[in-house]
């Protein structure tokens, strides 16, 4: 926590000054809303096709703030996640972008009429009025929600196997969750570390037959099936251990071990787009191969998304395609002010 | 308390102070207490603008002490003793209550000097947590800048009774008029 964030937490009139200056705000060609990798490229691919681009964002940079090492975006062999959002907000300002950092979206009011601006409500109040919209508001870990969880997290407790396994390297870790990204991530994860404890809350994982054939053949995994994972235990600021409940029996069961791996879903940010915009079962954004949503001039891009594989690269891409489709909407729609206007009056 | 070295550091950071300050102990009758009083004794002779008294308020946790301009209550406090990754923050706090100016921008101070309400903090740390001393000192510096805000920096280690009572597992922690406030932003 720096000194900007906690005063600006503190700062109620701070926030009706800000409120002022966004309402006066002109309708962008581009709103971008979210500022991790997918909203990052899309601002600029944005800029540099020259027309009016902003991005609101709540913390710019997205998950990748809380990322260590990346070593999987193609030319950049490693780097840290600060780092890399240094580097994403110093490329976006190359550009004449108007990033308003801290900024909650709230509400998405489309648009009455084809190629006429759509408005985002923020939690200061303010309105944002833009032609063309891409969400790229991101995900977030779905939190198993026991005890010590919280208090572990970064300290043992880990979401991200392919990024934090190497960081257990011979240890006794514990996969919360047998659905594919968890056995996934324990066949992974045994190839690094000692011993992998998969822990599924149902009477049966539910991953792919394939996966769970691998998963059984390897010797150093243990399944625990119809667990229902109770606390995580530390000592002296780390993880020590895991306690279950076995569903069957009733009984309470402690593992020792150095780290959790949660593996029960993400969440897609979209909490706030429920209603006005198709999502899928999971509450992703439901896009098209152009990153189109079902509200024409709006785009989405990166993990809030349908897409596939949630990554770094993906979303820089993902975010690149939606800029260039608004930028094809804003094209083939372009409205006369006056006319419009006259219209609409 | 202080080995030759530090203390020479120490010193020389003292001649930058602006205006006179005090120290306000509260000891009890504990090891840590003595240790504060060494160590605030220590200090005391480093620049002839630092005095030191002891707390008459029944009020306040012990060991603690405030440090405050002479004449205001700048509601600047440690409880425990700062050394560790804390001690810096004890550096920057004499300097900044005395007058010295801080490294934050302008825009921010000013920010600060505006916030309107009354804001008292408490934040636990322990002497060998590498994040707490950035949350210690924006929070003292806000205190030395605007009087409705106040800091009380605590030791968890040495108050066990609170730490546990208010289920305290992780530094720093943040207390704001009494709530726990959100960890990460
Ligand atoms: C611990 C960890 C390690 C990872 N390691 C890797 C790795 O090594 N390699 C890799 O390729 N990928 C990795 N990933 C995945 C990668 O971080 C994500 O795929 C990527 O960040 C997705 O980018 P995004 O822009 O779609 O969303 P996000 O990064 O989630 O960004 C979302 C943005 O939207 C903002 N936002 C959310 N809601 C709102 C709202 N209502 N209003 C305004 N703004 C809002 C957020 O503040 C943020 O700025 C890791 C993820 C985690 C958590």
């Amino acid at each position: 926590m720096t000194l900007e964030e906690i005063v600006s937490r503190l700062d109620t009139k701070s926030d009706e000054k800000e409120a002022e200056k966004i309402n006066q705000k002109d309708a962008f060609e581009v709103l971008v809303i979210g500022g991790g990798p997918a909203g990052a490229a899309a601002a600029i691919y944005a800029a540099r096709k020259g027309i009016s681009t902003g991005i609101a964002a709540e913390r710019f940079g997205g998950q990748v703030v809380d990322t260590m090492g990346i070593e999987n975006l193609i030319s950049v062999p490693y780097t840290e996640g600060p780092k890399l959002v240094t580097a994403m907000e110093q490329h976006v300002k190359e550009y004449d972008v108007d990033i308003m950092n801290m900024q909650m979206a709230e509400k998405l009011i489309p648009a009455t009429k084809r190629g006429m601006p759509h408005e985002i409500r923020l939690a200061n109040g303010a309105s944002l009025k833009a032609r063309t919209v891409v969400l790229s508001t991101g995900a977030r870990w779905r939190p198993l929600g026991v005890p010590g969880e919280v208090e572990y997290r970064n300290k043992g407790v880990a979401y991200c196997p392919h990024c934090d396994g190497p960081l257990f390297k011979g240890k006794h870790v514990a996969v919360i969750g047998g659905g594919n990204s968890g056995v996934e991530a324990a066949i992974d994860l045994a190839n690094i570390v000692g011993h992998v404890t998969l822990i599924e809350f149902g009477a049966e994982m539910r991953a792919d037959d394939v996966l769970q054939k691998k998963l059984r053949s390897l010797n150093n995994v243990d399944i625990i099936t119809s667990g229902q994972t109770t606390e995580v235990v530390g000592e002296s600021g780390r993880v020590s251990g895991l306690k279950y409940t076995d569903r069957n029996t009733g009984e309470n069961h402690h593992v020792t071990l150095e780290g959790v791996f949660v593996q029960i879903g993400l969440v897609p940010n979209t909490e706030w787009l429920k209603g006005d915009i198709e999502l899928s079962q999971q509450g992703e954004i439901i896009i098209n191969d152009r990153n189109e949503t079902s509200i024409p001039g709006v785009f989405a891009a990166g993990d809030v998304t349908t897409v596939p594989y949630k990554q770094i690269v993906i979303s820089m891409g993902e975010g690149s395609k939606a800029a260039l489709s608004a930028f094809d909407f804003l094209i083939r729609n372009s409205v006369d002010e006056s006319e419009s206007e006259n219209e609409a009056a | 308390m202080l080995d030759a070295n530090i203390k020479q550091q120490l010193k020389a950071y003292m001649e930058k102070l602006q205006q006179p300050i005090e120290l306000v102990a509260a000891y009890d009758d504990s090891d840590k207490s003595q240790e504060l009083r060494e160590l605030l004794e220590e200090i005391e002779p480093m620049s002839e603008k630092i005095s030191l008294r002891t707390e008459e308020s029944n009020d306040v946790r012990r060991p603690s002490f405030s440090i405050n301009r002479v004449g205001s209550d700048m509601g600047v406090r440690f409880a425990g003793i700062p050394m560790g990754h804390e001690f810096t923050s004890l550096v920057l706090a004499l300097l900044q209550v005395g007058g010295h100016p801080s490294k934050a921008s302008q825009d921010v101070i000013e920010q600060i000097q505006q916030l309107d309400g009354d804001f008292e903090f408490e934040t636990y740390f322990s002497l060998s947590c590498q994040n707490c001393p950035d949350v210690v000192q924006a929070l003292n510096l806000m205190s030395v800048l605007n009087p409705g805000v106040r800091h009380t920096a605590i030791d968890g280690a040495l108050f066990q009774d609170e730490v546990e009572k208010r289920e305290i597992m992780s530094v720093p922690s943040v207390y704001l008029n009494g709530e726990r406030g959100a960890r990460d932003v």
